[in-house]
């Protein structure tokens, strides 16, 4: 075993070294754009640079090592050189394996922790750090090794056409995807588990068979199809996106609608329904009239009358909804304001702003509730870790909102409210219109507006009616010191919610508060038509895929997949695919535990299974049966028909057999 | 011993005969007398570049005609010739040779008097080893 | 002593596609000595092989070697199997020493002065690379890696081509050395007949995907006769003689060459009434490409039309 994994390493040697050049030159650029601009507020362990050259590098460089590893003995005399020797096949799979990751470690590793040592030596980097944002540099570092497990695949596989070898790639892609879109670290890493331990399999399982498919072990087999599902998947779309985009090209068609509000303070409801112009109504529905011509209005000349909102999102039930494990990562520390000579930044962890030296590029030291500090932590004084602005003048605690000045490093408290009336959220209002910069607050139960010396020039109570009304929307009217605030669902998943409670508006004058307020009425849910691109789409999408779908409320379609999805789906796997299937299953015997499987199979995956099962199974020939004349597989001992054994060869009277003599 | 048998691929004759053809010419001719010793089965294979079992075969047919006898331990060595052959079978392997002869020496244009003369004179030079102790049936 | 054969195959049959390279192929070779698997090119020797080694699964039909199915061989099995393949590809970027040194490292029965000899009888420097190797200089090493194990059975598919002729000798006397020991068994395929007449003990001849002789050297080369027979005028028309593998016709001769010549056999062509019949001695190799050949009846004479300028 040592002797194959050394000889692996010293034979990819001269990849692993261009590798290793190409990844070192990366990240050097990254060193040097960092270095460029001195007052740089990024981080350079955590920032998009580093994770792209990470996930691209790690990707290709994988592919490339697992394709070569095999590809050194891709003609025959050589690999039977490799596997005729006292090992077993798994023993040799085994020290490819061993030697391919270690030069992988190595080429992926060793500019990293480089770049790390450069990055955490004091004085190089003027930006916070924590472990944990190293998380995505790391997941995209293992997410390499699907890639790697891909390339060996590609290479092994004895696939009639080149294409279907590519096919494995699809699963490391799809990793490559989605570990940014779960929401936890360890899922991510389930993700890259189960993705690399799939095509890994899947090359043991060639490995056993010399990449055919027939003489592998059951769970080998099992590996190679899941490996292909993803990649025939991706194949379908391509397919059906293609035959879409050069044959149809149908608008879409449907109805939505939604609410505007317009300088005067009126909320007025646009409809757009298939084919028509928009329609622009008021609350009770009647159109709107232009008041020169008295005809409807048209919605380019409207556009112009729309009132501009100023927005802010509350958190929903006081936690931090941030989406995606690698977003919160990207947001641990944020970069907040740079002054002449110091480099300010927010810190989720100790809740305070923190300095950095432009110069020296060390921390000079925290901005806290209680003032300023010289070390990160203060008296333990922090800001709650509310929805703000970035770069925003303002922080706050729970119950008092400060001003913040970077200049003098000084707090001033600006407004106060009572403990069980909590601060939520703030915003910045800087527009001209406002004259002067003003600070939106909304605390758990009332709303208003400061002016700069924090005084409320408005203040509103409001319970929201949902618990999805986590929207501000704040209008400056017209009419002087004529306000509206519109509270609505601001969730990124409240889109059904957005329709069906549209939200709550409130006018406020400055002088007499409160002057009305009203519910919108709710909007009928938009419907949009399935044009004949997106029936084409249903058809290569198999059931399991729209089961996942709507089990996981993925928002691919708006209000949810159309019911006709569904039959589309169906349709196509029970109707074409399944036959299909069955009736090869037939035509070349498959035993009956293997047509059941492989019919539920596609009854289930629909064409990316069909395209799938047809890439995987290899078909034995058919001569006719010597006996009844019928075809029958040349892989069987006995017809199925007539249960004749195969005819022995032909005698021409020229044979000559004789017994041999033993040695 | 200077005995040295060439051997040809490719010809019409199988190999071990033309291991057994060389031995008996060798005799004949007086290149090889009785008791001389014979390189063993190995030896020869090794040298000749064959399988051990041609020179095993042509040994094993020139011992069955009673031309050579192993020795345990000791070796392959020439032995006296015992009468394997009844004298009509001798005759009978005599005759294509002879005919082989004649029918040279009439496309070389030698004449009956030039053959018998060359004959003669070969059957003097290989006068001890004919008929020493040999045929004990004497026609 | 029953021995067990070391290879045995039954019904051994590969398709590539809808031909079938092998068909039907049952044959046994019995421990000791030397066997021949022959065969024109494409009738299916390397099929076989890579089958009998576990590197191609057979369509139908299976084997054993040294008692292990062929199917399923353990690393046990492999170590005590030495195999030369056809190509001699070895990893260029290796040299002579270093390949000595990576396959010492797995088979425990290796002996690295055989290796050493072997080497040096080829004329290889320790130190060259194999990629600068010729092709001779290669078949040499690759036969160095397979015989240093010492391997019970050793197979070789086609050792022979593209070597000069004295790598050729080198490869043909290393046979020999391998067959002091009584135990040891070599099977090769080859085109190289002389090589074959020197070797061999027993042969195989593959026809086609088919298997057509299997028996002792010696029993195919006295199978094959040629009878010569003379006419006075043209030759008659030849009728149906079972064996019959060519014949030759020209003016007022006719060569028949023919398999288990027998009375019967020698009864019909006498009944052709030849003013002349004598059985004419035949080479190995001219016996093996008439064996092979296009069968039936073949003339050198142009015709009148044709000799016509």
């Amino acid at each position: 075993m040592k002797a194959l994994v050394r000889k692996e390493m010293r034979e990819n040697v001269r990849i692993a070294a261009l590798g290793l050049v190409v990844h070192t030159l990366m990240l050097l650029s990254q060193y040097r754009d960092y270095v460029a601009v001195p007052a740089n507020m990024s981080q350079p362990l955590a920032d998009r640079g580093i994770q792209w050259s990470t996930a691209w590098f790690c990707g290709i460089f994988g592919l490339v090592l697992g394709w070569l590893q095999v590809h050194n003995e891709r003609r025959p005399d050589l690999w039977a050189f490799l596997i005729h020797r006292p090992m077993t096949r798994s023993g040799i799979f085994l020290g490819k394996v061993i030697a391919g990751l270690a030069l992988y470690a190595l080429v992926v590793g060793l500019p990293l922790l480089g770049f790390i040592i450069w990055a955490r030596f004091p004085g190089h980097v003027a930006a916070p750090f924590e472990l944990a944002m190293l998380q995505p540099v790391a997941a995209y570092l293992l997410a390499g090794i699907p890639y790697y497990f891909a390339g060996m695949l590609s290479d092994l596989r004895q696939a009639r056409w080149y294409a279907s070898r590519v096919l494995g790639v699809g699963i490391a892609l799809a990793v490559s995807l989605f570990i940014s879109l779960t929401p936890e670290f360890w899922q991510s890493l389930l993700l890259i588990l189960v993705g690399a331990g799939i095509l890994a399999t899947a090359v043991w399982g060639g490995f056993q068979s010399d990449g055919h498919y027939r003489g592998q072990p059951a769970c080998g087999k099992a590996a190679l199809t899941a490996a292909l599902i993803v990649g025939c998947q991706i194949l379908a779309f391509l397919g059906a996106v293609l035959m879409s985009n050069f044959f149809l090209r149908t608008a879409f068609s449907g109805t939505s609608s939604y609410y505007a509000m317009t300088t005067n303070g009126i909320v007025c409801k646009f409809t757009q329904v298939a084919g028509r112009q928009v329609e622009i109504t008021d609350l009770e529905g009647k159109p709107l009239l232009d008041q020169a011509t008295g005809k409807p209005i048209e919605q380019s000349e409207f556009n112009s009358r729309l009132a501009a909102a100023i927005t802010l999102n509350v958190p929903r039930a006081g936690r931090l909804d941030r989406g995606t494990w690698m977003q919160r990562d990207l947001s641990l520390a944020s970069p907040w304001q740079a002054t002449q000579d110091t480099l300010w930044y927010y810190w989720n962890r100790y809740g305070r702003l923190v300095g950095y030296d432009v110069a020296t590029r060390r921390c000079i030291g925290s901005l806290g509730p209680k003032g300023f500090a010289a070390d990160l932590l203060g008296s333990g004084d922090r800001f709650s870790n509310a929805e703000r602005p970035l770069g925003s003048r303002a922080l706050s605690t729970a119950t008092t909102l400060f001003q913040v000045d970077l200049e003098k490093r000084t707090i001033r408290a600006l407004f106060t409210t009572k403990a069980d009336n909590p601060i939520l959220a703030h915003e910045d209002v800087t527009r001209s219109d406002f004259g002067g910069p003003h600070t939106l607050v909304v605390t758990k139960r009332s709303a208003q507006l400061l002016n700069i010396e924090g005084k409320p020039i408005w203040q509103t109570t409001y319970e929201p009616a949902q618990a999805s009304y986590t929207g501000f929307h704040l209008f400056h009217l017209e009419p002087p010191d004529q306000f509206a605030l519109w509270i609505s669902p601001g969730g990124p998943r409240d889109e059904v919610e957005r329709e069906r409670h549209p939200g709550h508006v409130v006018w406020i004058a400055r002088e007499q508060g409160v002057i009305r307020s009203t519910d919108l009425p709710a909007l009928a849910v938009p419907h949009y038509a399935p044009r004949p691109e997106d029936r084409i789409m249903f058809c290569v999408m198999p059931p399991a895929l729209m089961a996942s779908i709507a089990i996981l409320h993925l928002p691919l379609w708006p209000a949810g997949m159309p019911p006709e999805s569904l039959w589309f789906s169906w349709g196509s796997s029970l109707l074409v695919c399944l036959p299909i299937g069955l009736w090869l299953g037939r035509r070349y015997q498959f035993p009956l535990a293997a047509l059941a499987g492989w019919g539920v199979f596609l009854l289930l995956l629909g064409v990316p299974g069909l395209l799938t099962f047809l890439s995987v199974q290899e078909w034995p020939a058919r001569e006719p049966c010597p006996n009844c004349h019928r075809p029958r597989l040349v892989d069987r001992p006995r017809c199925d028909r007539c249960g004749a054994e195969w005819a022995p060869p032909e005698k021409t009277g020229t044979e000559v057999f004789a017994p041999l003599l033993a040695g | 011993m200077n005995l040295n048998i060439v051997i040809h691929t490719g010809s019409a004759t199988p190999i071990y005969k033309q291991i057994t053809d060389q031995v008996r010419l060798a005799v004949a001719t007086g290149k090889l007398a009785v008791g001389d010793q014979l390189p063993s089965v190995r030896a020869l294979a090794e040298e000749l570049v064959i399988n051990p079992n041609t020179v095993a075969r042509a040994y094993t047919d020139l011992a069955r005609e009673g031309l050579i006898e192993s020795r345990a331990g000791r070796g392959v060595f020439l032995t006296r010739k015992r009468k394997m052959f009844t004298r009509e079978e001798g005759r009978r392997r005599l005759e294509p040779l002879m005919d082989g002869l004649i029918g040279e020496a009439m496309v070389l244009d030698f004449t009956q008097e030039e053959l018998r003369a060359a004959f003669e004179k070969k059957l003097s030079q290989c006068q001890r080893n004919f008929g020493k102790g040999g045929n004990s049936n004497n026609e | 002593m029953n021995e067990q054969p070391v290879i045995r195959t039954q019904g051994l049959t590969r398709y590539f596609g809808a031909q079938p390279a092998v068909y039907e192929l049952s044959l046994e070779v019995p421990r000791g000595g030397v066997f021949a698997l022959l065969g024109r090119n494409g009738s299916g020797k390397t099929t076989t092989i890579r089958m009998l080694l576990g590197l191609l699964e057979p369509t139908r039909g299976g084997g054993s070697i040294l008692g292990y199915d062929i199917r399923s061989l353990p690393p046990e099995a492999r170590a005590r199997i030495g195999y030369l393949t056809e190509e001699h590809q070895l990893y260029g970027w290796m040299s002579v020493r270093e390949c000595g040194e990576f396959q010492s490292r797995f088979f425990p029965t290796w002996n690295d002065k055989i290796f050493r000899g072997v080497i040096g009888h080829f004329g290889l420097r320790p130190t060259a690379y194999v990629k600068s190797l010729s092709r001779g200089e290669r078949a040499g090493l690759c036969l160095a890696l397979t015989l240093a194990p010492e391997p019970e059975l050793l197979i070789l598919d086609d050792p022979a081509v593209g070597l000069d002729p004295v790598a050729r000798r080198a490869l043909v006397e290393s046979m020999i050395y391998l067959t002091r020991r009584s135990d040891r068994t070599i099977f090769f395929s080859t085109h190289q007949l002389p090589d074959v007449e020197r070797v061999a003990d027993h042969i195989a001849v593959l026809d086609h995907s088919v298997l057509r002789a299997c028996c002792p050297l010696e029993t195919f080369r006295n199978s094959i006769r040629q009878v010569r027979l003379r006419f006075p005028g043209s030759p008659p028309a030849l009728p149906k003689i079972p064996g019959l593998l060519q014949a030759f016709r020209s003016e007022g001769e006719l060569r028949v060459t023919c398999v288990h010549y027998n009375g019967a056999t020698e009864a019909a062509l006498r009944g052709l009434a030849p003013a002349q019949m004598e059985e004419t001695p035949i080479s190995l190799e001219d016996a093996f490409i008439s064996y092979l050949g296009d069968r039936g009846e073949k003339s050198f004479i142009l015709s009148e039309t044709e000799a016509q300028p």
